[in-house]
């Protein structure tokens, strides 16, 4: 790409910039002059931080990466109590980390601007889970922005600053995933100048027990019925020259007058039905409203609307939980408005809103009559399958070529059975092929904690089992530290009979790579954040088996594996395996980086692997059993390494039973 | 002009994501409104990784207002003061995604991963693949039998007569030495194809020379 990223930070306004949607919400957040952004990695919302803590950014230096989401909204929050303006970036499953401190912000409320982005996950896309995440806001009253596109978004982001200051509270601007990944354009607005924070300065405001605690939250309520009634929002506006929106503010909803039906939508669906009803030709038939604050919902904005004209048929077009119908028939009913409403009855609470089913769902609701039919998703898609030939089969996500974990699980499979448990966590390690029957796919490294429950039921304790249920828990390096820490240190403290293996690859690898506690620098420049030993975590939790092994040295580990597991049966202490091996994708770019730091191209060698076909015997052990993605079939059933593929990494050499696979020295570089 | 909807599939490290890109960025600035998103799973390879690009003739002119001020007199070179807010950019309002059967173009770098748009495409679509097949590790350990290229084949041509397949990687590693190329040459491939959708000239701009050579060298690439 010649145009790089040097355009996203110009100062200036009116330039054209072309955007993804997690890039709109960095855009905003560096115009409004955050002078303080924090995340802990997590799709969809990965690229907002890579953008502002990119090499070019002038505010790289205000940026950091934080163990997890709740020390992160902290550090957020005390920048903004002593004025400065933060922006804090995490997934959706990150809200569920930092809900603590998201409810007591709202009581202590802010003085500098903090804006929490959040990417929301419908049809749980590059998530271990979906749900709706704007449902914290009715309890912790945080309010909500739901911009509908590139442009809007960084407008959005960017007064959303204004707005917590305007109110003392933080405030949420939710993207989903599709957007966040979606590229559009938008022009830049001015960029402010950074907004540090200052003095800190002391008040009860900031104190939260017992009846203060109380008082707080009446004064939170009053803010939130002053936001409900902010005349700020709706107006009699023309913003788009056309006559056809009708309201005008920059945090103003969007609401398009023409009678019939009124369509109620957020977000990214704005366009979804603005282009659904142009298609049928019934776009100047009906109305469609679709609020740019979604919490607390605007009272004078929902006024205008519903006073406009006397609607019969109300259609609330949203993914997951149906928040705004929540929200808009509580409305209603208190304002004594009668239609009949159309929502999570006709469309589904779970999986992604999809652009054809919307529209089948208004074709039916608005061009045929009396056909008042549940629409499934799923039957969408199977009626419009069984028309072809073939239909798609499912592929897993998997290991990258050379991935320390693919060495890891294939020894790992040999020595426990679909009646042992393994748990899980989130990143990598998550991945199929985890060669178990059941693995608990939780967030946060819980399945370490559910692991000692496990062991008392199944295996400690053991009446009520035909035999000993051998309880093993996976961590990865980030989670270790994210969330895992904690787990581990109970399970020291009650000697729970589980081992538990560590994966540390390095790096936050699913996320992009990202730094850890245990990350070395790819080079003198690169992160040079601190280095904490896992092995002197764990010895200082008491952990009284600790061993370190690297997987790729298959033959040991698989003794270290046998020893453990036969050891099992006498033994009763919790132990801890510490697993080894960079994450291949970093480990190739550091020897790149040795290979050009001193300017000359050196000759390296690597390792050239191939199947000997008169020695193979077929037995798949490579090619089913590892699940090594550089070994192909061809049609003639015979196997061989694809060596645009092939990593070198040798793990088929070493395990294979025929000694079918040869390797060699080849010479690169130079 | 209708939105032209594009798909660009294939799995993580084969550059769907450097190919859409280019085009992104090529569409733009020929037709001035795009929009569409990606579905990139996570950073590790050989996943399921999608792009969608919507675009639309049109909005490149001044007329049109794809770079309005606010004010009501839409000028894309109008350069609007410090610190103030544009109030919109485009009026191009389109969905993200597009109806089934409405795709206009399909690009595939690995030939099995387009069944999954199959609702997508119909006999408008212009579907260019390359001919790899990659299993997936869960049909491998099921030991279960997978796409044949001539099975994919009979089944496109049965959805669209316009299907177009190469061997992108071998004649990438061909003729630059690595299979990362087939990316570059299947792009050349549909501007070849696209009946002015895309002209070598507008990807110019946003590559280098030697992936304009490559991608020019796709775009002399004999149909199969």
């Amino acid at each position: 790409m010649k145009d790089g990223i040097n355009d996203f930070f110009t100062r200036e306004a009116g330039k054209r910039l072309i955007l993804s949607g997690a890039g709109a919400a960095a855009r905003g957040a560096y115009e409004a002059g955050a002078g303080l952004v924090l995340t802990y990695p997590g799709s969809p919302v990965v690229e907002t931080f890579d953008l502002l803590a990119s090499p070019e950014s002038p505010v790289k230096d205000r940026c950091a990466i934080v163990i997890n989401e709740h020390v992160a909204y902290h550090q957020a929050l005390g920048y903004s109590l002593a004025g400065g303006r933060s922006f804090i970036i995490m997934k959706h499953v990150g809200v569920n980390v930092c809900a603590d401190p998201m409810h007591y912000s709202a009581y202590t409320g802010v003085n500098g601007g903090m804006v929490i982005l959040t990417g929301s996950d419908p049809g749980a896309n590059c998530s271990t889970g979906e749900f709706d995440v704007r449902f914290y806001s009715l309890h912790t009253h945080i309010p909500i922005f739901e911009p509908r596109d590139f442009n809007e978004t960084v407008i959005i982001t960017k007064k959303a600053f204004e707005f917590s200051e305007r109110y003392k509270l933080p405030v949420m601007v939710v993207i989903p995933s599709a957007f966040c990944y979606g590229v559009g354009s938008a022009l830049s607005g001015g960029a402010l100048d950074i907004k540090n924070g200052g003095e800190f300065i002391n008040s009860r405001d900031y104190t939260n027990v017992g009846a203060l605690a109380v008082k707080r939250h009446e004064l939170l309520a009053a803010k939130i019925e002053r936001m409900r009634m902010d005349e700020e929002f709706g107006g009699d506006g023309d913003r788009d020259g056309n006559g056809g929106e009708k309201f005008c503010g920059d945090l103003s909803g969007r609401f398009v007058f023409n009678k019939g039906a009124l369509i109620i939508t957020s977000g990214i669906y704005y366009n979804f039905v603005s282009e659904a009803l142009r298609e049928l030709k019934i776009d100047d038939l009906n109305s469609i409203y679709s609020p740019a604050l979604t919490y607390p919902l605007n009272i004078p904005e929902l006024l205008q609307v519903f006073n406009s004209h006397n609607f019969e048929k109300i259609i609330f077009a949203e993914d997951l939980e149906g928040f705004l119908e929540i929200q808009i028939s509580s409305f209603m009913a208190h304002n004594k408005i009668n239609a009949d409403i159309f929502g999570k009855n006709k469309i589904n609470g779970f999986g992604e809103l999809k652009y054809p089913v919307l529209k089948q769902i208004l074709s039916q609701l608005l061009c045929r009559s009396g056909n008042n039919a549940q629409i499934s998703i799923t039957e969408i898609n199977n009626d419009n399958e069984k028309d072809f030939y073939l239909q798609p089969l499912p592929r897993e996500g998997t290991f990258c070529p050379g991935c320390p974990h693919r060495a890891f699980f294939y020894a790992l499979n040999k020595f426990i059975s679909e009646y042992d448990v393994i748990g899980g966590d989130i990143g990598c390690s998550s991945l199929p092929p985890h060669f178990s029957s059941w693995l608990a796919c939780m967030n946060s490294g819980t399945s370490i904690a559910s692991g000692v429950s496990l062991s008392i039921a199944g295996g400690r304790g053991g009446q009520s089992c035909e035999k000993k249920q051998r309880v093993v828990s996976i961590i990865g390096d980030s989670t270790f530290f994210h969330s895992g820490m904690q787990t581990i240190m109970q399970c020291a403290a009650s000697n729970s009979d589980q081992i538990c293996f560590i994966l540390d690859n390095g790096w936050t690898a699913m996320t992009g790579h990202q730094p850890t506690f245990t990350t070395r620098p790819l080079n003198e420049s690169s992160h040079d954040g601190q280095r904490v030993s896992i092995k002197k975590i764990l010895e200082a939790f008491g952990v009284k088996r600790i061993l370190e092994i690297d997987p790729f040295r298959v033959d040991k580990f698989k003794a270290l594996l046998n020893e453990l597991f036969e050891a099992k049966t006498g033994a009763k202490d919790f132990t801890a395996v510490i697993v080894r091996r960079e994450c291949r994708m970093m480990a190739k770019k550091r020897e790149a980086a040795r290979n050009t730091n001193d300017g000359v191209k050196k000759l390296f060698k690597t390792l050239n692997y191939q199947i000997i076909k008169e020695r193979c015997a077929q037995c798949n052990e490579c090619y089913s059993v590892l699940s090594c993605p550089a070994i192909f079939k061809d049609d003639g059933g015979e196997l061989y390494i694809n060596h645009d593929i092939c990593d070198g990494c040798g793990i088929c050499f070493q395990i294979c039973p025929n000694g079918a696979i040869a390797k060699s020295e080849v010479e690169y570089g130079g | 002009m209708a939105a032209k909807n594009i798909i660009i599939t294939g799995m993580g490290g084969q550059g769907v994501l450097y190919l859409t890109s280019l085009m992104r960025q090529a569409l733009l600035k020929k037709y001035g409104a795009i929009t569409g998103y990606d579905n990139r799973g996570g950073a590790q390879r050989l996943g399921h990784v999608a792009s969608i690009i919507r675009f639309e003739d049109g909005f490149n002119d001044e007329a049109d207002g794809c770079i309005n001020d606010g004010t009501g007199s839409a000028n894309a070179n109008n350069a609007i003061s410090q610190n103030t807010a544009p109030q919109s950019v485009s009026t191009f309002t389109r969905a993200l995604d597009f109806d089934d059967g409405a795709c206009d173009y399909a690009l595939s770098l690995e030939a099995s991963e387009l069944l999954k748009f199959n609702d997508k495409l119909s006999g408008r679509s212009l579907i260019i693949t390359d001919e790899f097949i990659m299993a997936p590790t869960n049909i491998r350990r099921a030991d279960a039998a997978y796409f044949k290229f001539s099975e994919l084949k009979r089944h496109f041509t049965q959805i669209t007569a316009r299907f177009i397949h190469g061997d992108f990687r071998n004649e990438a590693k061909r003729i630059s030495g690595g299979a990362q190329a087939a990316n570059l040459l299947l792009l050349g491939r549909f501007i070849a194809l696209s009946e002015g959708a895309l002209e070598l000239k507008d990807i110019n701009d946003f590559c280098d020379a030697r992936d304009f050579n490559l991608i020019t060298r796709g775009a002399q690439m004999e149909n199969k």
